[in-house]
């Protein structure tokens, strides 16, 4: 009789109960309170120094808070310390999970075979015996090596864990605290002090670039309020240094807030900070569309105090430092921080399709509300005009921001909807920008600057213009011949979606257009005397170019990936001005479709 | 008689500030979740948030210590006989606003 030796079930990986991202938000709690007391630190040294006053209790009280501000520094150096371990524990575990499912999913393999092992063993003859010892052999030496790599995996495990603890107990009192970093120069003071002043991104990012891993981490530890918004800084950099601020001022705003001593301006920038982080969570409990992983998502400005308490800020959905693709979307009229989240909802929206529709290519975009767009009693026309100069300055610089911080370059999409076109107009066209694509959506004109295509900053053939035919908004704009100027005074030039404007058309209609002629349409809200009489849908018409399985939603997705070849697109035909008749536009009569965009374009 | 500059009362103000941002950061220590550590970490990192709370609290002390301070030697000038009039609005900084 023929003996086989069959192998032992190996091991099984032991369950590992922890949640990265819970420890990551602990990280951020410790980063922005280590902020914060780095603040005091600066007080002391600064603004609480009272250079006019003389005498003893002027002594006394200079004496007394110099202790006070070293103490903050060491407390805020050794949070800062424990931070960066807490931060880097979660990176391990995070590594740790996913070995354990290698681990787990190499246990289930062996399972296979050893169980195979067996079937054959039971009806095998002597001359089989042979092969399969020979084979389960082979066995033994797998589930050997997998059984030292569960051991190796443990050690891992409570290696981490041992090495976090410690970080927590080098600084469990305030003597050890005051003995390990009492007196240490903070090692982001050195090179925030070379960081250029008006530098261009090109300069900020080669500056960047120049530090050290640890001497960025401080940097936004200790300053996060000098480079959260600076163009030129990577965008992880960015969003990490905007969240120590965010989280900062929430807990600073909430607890006023409680205790109801809460400015008016701050419960204002309170609420905008709110939404701020609403629009972040919302993003990232999210997944995407083709791996099944969480959405990445970065906070890309935030300044909640901003133009008179609107507020500033740009919030992505997807890596902006990596993504093959990146899009910027300018909103319109009446748009401020509280709004982020509408935006982001587009942005998600034209994210999960171009990832659906080209699931081989990544993609990010960002919904950006940077400038200062008129809203109620600041809306008139020609204060709009300058908010779109100003406006047209700030995107530029964001767009050489993004061109600037990537190592890769990407290809970039601008796209600007409604009287945000307006203000993308004139980054386009007064100042040179370096972009690969152009989209306007709804829009009522470029802005005085930009007759036609060629006075845009666009590679040629690269101006898209997406207008549904019953939108009154897009409607605005001057159309040459019969309709010479802009309607109401609210248009904002030459419509882009003329032929003499000369940019390429594609087809955005929605299936709800022509409703019935049934009421009087605000078309700018805020902006004096643009009522008329519409149909009562009118609005949909002009906010839907995001709306998944639409014609829009579809178009923008190809360029925003770069199929922009002619057949890579529904193409439309230009509106028109006859000089015998008023302004026509053939798509009013072109059959509206339903494109799928989440399926794969082929 | 030495002479209390309006900066003082400017100075209890910002510390009064540093107070409520101190606080706030001991909140966010405090309040900051553990459960997503294993099992052998989350009763450490308890343990460091509860004591880290209790320093940043009592440094936000100090900083209400020092803005009270500011504030009575403002009371104390202006109770003095060298002062007759209040003409920089002193008085205004001895109360706490927040």
């Amino acid at each position: 009789m023929t003996r086989i030796v069959i192998p032992a079930d190996p091991p099984e990986t032991p369950r590992l109960e922890v949640d990265p991202a819970g420890i990551r938000a602990f990280a951020q709690d410790l980063r922005s309170a280590s902020a914060q007391l780095d603040d005091l630190g600066g007080f002391v040294t600064g603004g609480a120094r009272i250079g006019d006053w003389q005498g003893d209790d002027s002594s006394t009280y200079h004496q007394t808070i110099g202790p006070l501000g070293s103490r903050a520094d060491a407390m805020s150096l050794a949070l800062r310390s424990v931070h960066q371990q807490v931060d880097q524990h979660a990176d391990e575990m995070t590594q740790l999970l996913e070995d354990r499912t290698d681990l787990e999913t190499r246990r289930g393999h062996a399972m296979q075979w050893i169980a195979g092992l067996w079937e054959r063993a039971r009806g095998a003859t002597e001359d089989e015996a042979p092969a399969i010892q020979a084979d389960a052999d082979a066995c033994q030496t797998a589930c050997e090596e997998l059984a030292a790599a569960v051991t190796a995996w443990q050690k891992r495990v409570s290696g981490s864990e041992q090495r976090m603890v410690a970080a927590f107990g080098r600084v469990a009192t305030v003597e050890q605290v005051e003995s390990r970093y009492g007196g240490v120069a903070d090692p982001a003071d050195e090179p925030l002090s070379r960081l250029p002043q008006d530098g261009t991104p090109e300069e900020v990012n080669a500056w960047w670039d120049g530090l050290s891993r640890a001497e960025q981490l401080a940097v936004i530890s200790a300053s996060p309020g000098s480079i959260g918004n600076l163009d030129g800084i990577p965008a992880w950099a960015r969003s990490e240094a905007n969240e120590t601020s965010m989280t900062r001022d929430l807990a600073a705003w909430e607890l006023l807030n409680q205790n109801g001593t809460i400015t008016d301006d701050e419960r204002t920038w309170l609420a905008n900070a709110r939404s701020a982080e609403d629009a972040l969570a919302d993003t990232r409990q999210r997944v995407d569309p083709v791996t099944g992983e969480p959405l990445v998502s970065q906070l890309y400005l935030y300044d909640p105090a901003a133009f008179d308490g609107d507020g500033r800020v740009a919030v992505s959905v997807g890596d902006l430092d990596h993504a093959d693709n990146v899009s910027v979307s300018v909103p319109g009229l009446t748009t401020d921080m509280s709004g982020i989240g509408g935006n982001v909802t587009n942005v998600r929206d034209l994210y999960d399709a171009t990832r659906s529709m080209h699931p081989d290519q990544t993609t990010a975009g960002l919904a950006w509300i940077g400038y200062d767009a008129p809203s109620g009693w600041d809306s008139g026309s020609v204060a709009f005009e300058g908010s779109a100069t100003d406006g047209g300055n700030r995107l530029a610089d964001t767009l050489d921001g993004i061109r600037a911080s990537q190592d890769d370059r990407s290809h970039l999409t601008v796209i600007g909807h409604s009287y945000g076109s307006t203000t993308m107009g004139h980054a386009l066209s007064d100042h040179d920008v370096d972009v690969d694509e152009a989209i306007a959506i709804g829009s009522p004109g470029l802005g005085a600057n930009a007759d036609d295509v060629s006075q845009i900053d666009v590679p040629d053939g690269h101006f898209f213009v997406g207008r549904n035919s019953d939108d009154p908004v897009a409607d605005l704009g001057d159309k040459g011949w019969v309709n010479k100027g802009d309607v109401f005074g609210a248009g904002r030039g030459t419509d882009p979606s003329t032929d003499d404007f000369g940019g390429r058309r594609f087809e955005a209609e929605d299936t709800g257009r022509g409703g019935p002629p049934d009421g009087w349409v605000d078309l700018t809200p805020g902006v004096p005397d643009t009522l008329i009489w519409e149909h009562s849908n009118s609005i949909e018409m002009h906010t839907s170019y995001y709306e998944p399985d639409s014609e829009s939603l579809w178009n923008l997705s190809q360029i925003v990936t770069g199929h922009t070849g002619d057949a890579d697109i529904m193409n439309a035909d230009h509106v028109y001005d006859p000089w015998y008749d008023g302004p026509r536009d053939p798509e009013k009569d072109a059959d509206v479709s339903q494109p799928s965009t989440s399926r794969r374009v082929p | 008689m030495e002479i209390v500059p309006v900066s003082v009362g400017t100075a209890s103000r910002a510390w009064d500030q540093q107070n409520v941002d101190l606080t706030s950061a001991a909140g966010l220590i405090g309040e900051a979740g553990t459960s997503g550590f294993t099992a052998a970490v989350s009763g450490p990192a308890d343990r460091f948030t509860s004591d880290w709370q209790r320093f940043a609290t009592a440094l936000a002390t100090r900083c209400e210590t020092q803005a009270d301070g500011l504030r009575g030697t403002i009371e104390t000038y202006l109770q003095t006989e060298f002062v007759v009039q209040d003409n920089f609005g002193l008085g205004l900084y001895t109360r706490e606003q927040r």
